[in-house]
């Protein structure tokens, strides 16, 4: 048979042009499905935009200059489906990331590489990967979760842009900012606070380095010092170590002080601060006002000021608890080339008193009257360019550390401050997306009243209308 | 076209089955609602539009059973198919009835999230967007049972096949998740998906050599895959059927995600099942 002929034959001409006509059609389907799926045009319908991206991720992914793995530890068709859709808004927004899934239980040897130490990463966590550098996210951590209840937690939605974009900034910087704490005062170690929410892990996830430093024996603060943390000193430093902190600080260091009362005058580390305008005046901080306290007037709720460090907090409805705090005063020498913005401020009804001897509950007239700002931040700048020399943030109270297992608020204000101390502002706005609904308010009767019309009214009706219809066409 | 999607859908209410499907769906609709959401309080609207996808299962069937099969049985096929109206419109008009129907049912669960509205926490958008989700979905399965029934010879196998056909669809999901993904497995299922392409063809062609030569090309597409790209064949069975899932597809809709590739995947669903049933419908007008 030749070609002619076969091509000729009925069956082949007809049938065979129906089947690649068919064929074409579906073909042309399926491109046009690929072509569109290449497109990945979306529309978020979430109320609060859970699988939209940030200004502030969009611009830290737009700088970015080498390429970035994501790896979704989780066994195929398993993994969680709000966690895949979130990293995909990251893998979308550039071509230099890349997301990947890994079965944690198939691949071992692939987590070992990440994770030298053995520290559990398993399916549901997350890893960050460019060049030599990762971060390793544990899934706990992609959520946002209310442990008020520590008996019954709750997930209140995904925190996925923040633990991210966070990682991002740390592969592509390359470098962990090191805190060093100092010791030698009775301080207490921030890695070891929060039962459930250890600090050490929420350093790390921040891209921070913990490590403790006595300035007594040290010849000065080391030269790898991202930030110098002075919590809860329980009497005040030597001057020998005023002297090493002053000087690092005059050279474009950063601290973070967190003082009790308890500690009473420190007069060393007070001249440390007095440089910056900052006073630490020994007082106790009253607030009559039930708005701004906890039932008691010592115990405080203060006001969250306008400021990068504290907005993200008013945004998400978050406060801040002081069980008892000192005053952190704008000192009249303050230099020019110092700026001090209040952080956390008490009422007009406030005051603080020094003199602890008096018992009343209102105000004396040794008393002095607020608001007064229970922590503040200092920029100093160069006073001819206007270049920043240095950043200072300054508690009046040091529990509000030891409560970050119970409130969301004490939690972002200890980890913004250091995040803007570090100048990562990018990130501190960055919000968990809630993705939890507020339950219905019913009563037993109209659960009644709904479910009966749901489930026997309105089915039933129409059942009925369709057996009368029936019959009536049946007799036609 | 209208004019038979007219007739058909004041079809489906001079006989019970429009009442049926209503009341049935409605029925389990509402239990479902009343005692997921409504006992619970729970103000996740989406998660129970996700909840009663399986009554597509039952609902389809009961739809578009008798749309095709019925009009073979009592002959009145050939009435319409020497009518001077296109077999577009007769399949399109059938299809756009069963969906209507379909529709106003799924309007009467609008009450539903009205209630969730006033006494409860309505996230809006993202249950538009599940129902639009509800609506492709159904209008993918609407389209396949259409197709049944053009091929089946009355209502009860049509219903029959269509409930199977569904079962596959969803079976295919629960196969996925234990499929084979060593590039072997891979190839061999490859190498069947050729073979069934080469049967498609001899079905039509009857000729040995049209399908030969489907084969050689099949097997020599596979064999470069292998040389120019091999991780082409890590995992295709599960790759292959992920894409394919018409269920998976529908969990964006239940997060809140309105996808375009996902509205093109359902539409592309159905207009490939009505274009089937289309071309065979016509093969029949021509036999």
């Amino acid at each position: 048979m030749d070609i002619k002929s076969f091509l000729n034959n009925p069956k082949i001409k007809y049938g065979g042009y129906a089947t690649i006509f068919t064929f074409a059609v579906i073909a042309g389907i399926l491109i046009l499905n690929l072509l569109v799926g290449q497109l990945g045009w979306q529309v978020d319908m979430t109320d609060r935009g859970v699988y939209t991206l940030s200004q502030q991720t969009r611009d830290v992914i737009s700088e970015l200059d080498q390429d970035v793995t994501i790896y979704m530890l989780a066994r195929r068709n398993q993994e969680d489906a709000q966690i895949m859709e979130a990293l995909n808004r990251y893998a979308q927004a550039s071509n230099r990331i890349r997301l990947e899934t890994v079965d944690a239980e198939q691949d071992p040897a692939f987590v070992a590489r990440f994770d030298p130490e053995g520290e559990g990463l398993r399916n549901g966590s997350v890893i960050v990967a460019s060049g030599d550098t990762h971060r390793a996210i544990q899934g706990v951590d992609l959520y946002s979760i209310d442990r008020r209840n520590p008996q019954a937690p709750r997930i209140l939605g995904l925190n996925v842009e923040n633990r991210l974009t966070n990682a991002l900034l740390f592969v592509a910087a390359g470098r962990t900012p090191v805190i060093y704490q100092m010791t030698g005062q009775g301080q207490i170690d921030l890695a070891q606070q929060g039962m459930q929410r250890r600090l050490g892990e929420q350093f790390r996830n921040a891209n921070f380095e913990l490590r403790t430093i006595n300035l007594a024996q040290a010849p000065q603060v080391p030269d790898d010092a991202a930030i110098v943390a002075l919590v809860r000193p329980r009497t005040d430093i030597s001057e020998g170590e005023a002297e090493k902190l002053s000087t690092y600080l005059n050279n474009g260091g950063k601290l973070f002080a967190a003082m009790e009362l308890a500690a009473g005058e420190l007069p060393n580390l007070a001249g440390v601060l007095e440089q910056f305008g900052i006073g630490i005046p020994v007082a106790v901080l009253v607030d009559p006002d039930r708005n701004f306290n906890n039932g008691q007037p010592l115990e405080l709720w203060p006001q969250l000021a306008d400021t990068s460090i504290t907005t993200p907090l008013v945004e998400a409805n978050y406060r801040v608890f002081t069980p008892l705090a000192r005053p952190v005063v704008e000192l009249d020498t303050k230099p020019r080339s110092v700026t001090i913005d209040p952080l956390l401020v008490t009422s007009a009804e406030s005051f603080y008193r020094t003199n602890l001897e008096i018992p009343s509950p209102t105000m004396t007239a040794e008393d002095f009257p607020g608001p007064h700002p229970v922590a503040v931040r200092a920029i100093e700048r160069e006073f001819t360019t206007g270049d920043e020399i240095t950043r200072i943030v300054v508690a009046g109270d040091v529990d509000f550390i030891t409560l970050v297992d119970q409130i969301n608020g004490n939690l972002d204000f200890l980890m913004n401050s250091f995040a803007w101390l570090e100048e990562q502002e990018q990130t501190l706005s960055i919000r968990p997306r809630t993705t939890m609904q507020w339950p219905m308010q019913t009563t037993g009767m109209q659960k009644l009243i709904f479910g009966g019309l749901f489930v026997v009214i309105i089915p039933l009706a129409i059942l009925i209308t369709g057996l009368v219809t029936w019959l009536r066409r049946r007799h036609l | 076209m209208i004019a038979i999607m007219i007739r058909e859908f004041r079809t489906y209410f001079q006989t019970p089955v429009g009442y049926v499907f209503m009341g049935l769906f409605l029925l389990v609709a509402g239990f479902f609602f009343t005692f997921g959401n409504l006992m619970n309080n729970s103000s996740y609207y989406t998660s129970f539009l996700g909840n009663i996808l399986f009554l597509y299962l039952f609902a389809v069937p009961l739809l578009t059973m008798r749309l095709l099969s019925e009009e073979r049985r009592q002959r009145t096929d050939q009435l319409l198919l020497t009518s001077p109206i296109t077999v577009v419109d007769i399949v399109l008009g059938k299809f756009f009835a069963a969906m209507l129907v379909f529709l106003v049912t799924l309007l009467v669960t609008v009450l539903y999230a009205v209630v969730v509205g006033i006494f409860g926490d309505l996230a809006v958008w993202q249950t538009v967007g599940g129902y639009i989700g509800f609506a492709l979905l159904g209008s993918s399965f609407i389209a396949l049972g259409i197709l049944v029934s053009a091929v089946s010879e009355n209502q009860v196998s049509a219903a029959f096949f269509t409930f199977f056909a569904l079962l596959f669809i969803w079976f295919l999901n629960l196969v996925k998740t234990v499929a084979p993904t060593d590039p072997t497995a891979s190839t061999i299922f490859a190498a069947a998906l050729v073979l069934g392409l080469a049967g498609f063809f001899f079905a039509n062609t009857k000729s040995w050599i049209a399908s030969g030569a489907v084969v050689l090309l099949g097997a020599a597409a596979i064999v470069v895959l292998h040389l120019l790209h091999p991780p082409f064949f890590n995992g295709l069975i599960p790759d292959v059927l992920d894409w394919f899932s018409l269920l998976d597809r529908y969990d964006g809709f239940t997060l809140g995600l309105l996808k375009l590739q996902e509205v093109v995947f359902y539409l592309s669903f159905t207009s490939i099942f009505l274009f089937v049933t289309i071309r065979m419908v016509e093969k029949r007008r021509w036999a």
